[in-house]
């Protein structure tokens, strides 16, 4: 049982806001989720899959807190997470 | 390695059109600046595509400001360094909101000692613009539908 609670990780809430055409599959473009930090941003997003499975069709980088993280290093702290589609400025 | 970059506006994101104003304004500056040789601008325009689904009316941009901001407040230096220019003075605006066919959703200019980096600059800026800024274009078909807009 401790090795479970060592290795589980914090439950985090976290808002999540959703940009360009994610904004099609949410209303409002704001939802809340909990994640388990630390994590990767690669497993930020299958957590957020896995509550939301609507987001497994869609393309998207996630933003912690406004940085882009890089895929490999872990994230520790999340208050803010954002889904971003791929660019389309200019 | 960041070279120096000073930017002619605060503001890099404005609700609306870039004021194609602006840009006269920062020429007559840019003028009295004797180290100054060439000036690059790009300014971009809000096209009529023609798609399967209808013809764009306008588009609706929208962005994550604060990650927006920060990405073309950091670009810009970027690019100088590696195109080595120095003394190098931008202008750097992107429009939010609904731009009809015809307004301006971004201003580049870009004005250095010599021509080659000038236009090197300045296309380095907007490429970076259209790949690393989270900005989002909806193009809307009239009243009704829309699609969204793809940098390729």
């Amino acid at each position: 049982m401790s090795y479970e609670v060592e290795n589980a990780g914090q439950m985090t809430a976290v808002h999540v806001t959703v940009f360009g055409p994610l904004t099609d599959i949410f209303s409002g473009n704001r939802f809340p989720a909990t994640v388990t930090l630390p994590a990767t941003a690669d497993e930020l997003r299958e957590q957020l899959v896995e509550q939301y499975p609507v987001l497994a069709d869609h393309r998207f980088r996630v933003a912690v807190d406004d940085v882009l993280p890089a895929s490999s290093s872990p994230v520790r702290e999340a208050a803010e997470i954002a889904l971003l589609p791929a660019f389309a400025g200019g | 390695m960041q070279s120096h970059v000073q930017f002619e506006n605060d503001e890099l994101l404005v609700q609306g059109g870039v004021p194609v104003a602006a840009l006269s304004e920062v020429l007559t500056r840019w003028a009295s600046l004797p180290h100054l040789g060439a000036h690059s601008v790009f300014l971009g325009q809000v096209r009529a595509d023609r798609h399967p689904e209808g013809v764009v009316s306008a588009i609706e941009f929208s962005a994550h400001e604060s990650m927006a901001e920060r990405a073309l407040r950091e670009l810009a230096p970027r690019v100088a360094a590696e195109h080595t220019a120095e003394g190098v003075r931008v202008f750097l605006q992107h429009g939010l909101g609904a731009l009809e066919v015809g307004e301006v959703p971004v201003i580049i200019a870009v004005a250095t000692g010599h021509r080659a980096e000038a236009f090197a600059v300045c296309r380095g800026i907007l490429e970076a613009l259209k790949s690393e800024v989270p900005i989002y274009g909806k193009e809307l078909f009239g009243r009704q539908g829309y699609r969204w807009k793809v940098n390729t």
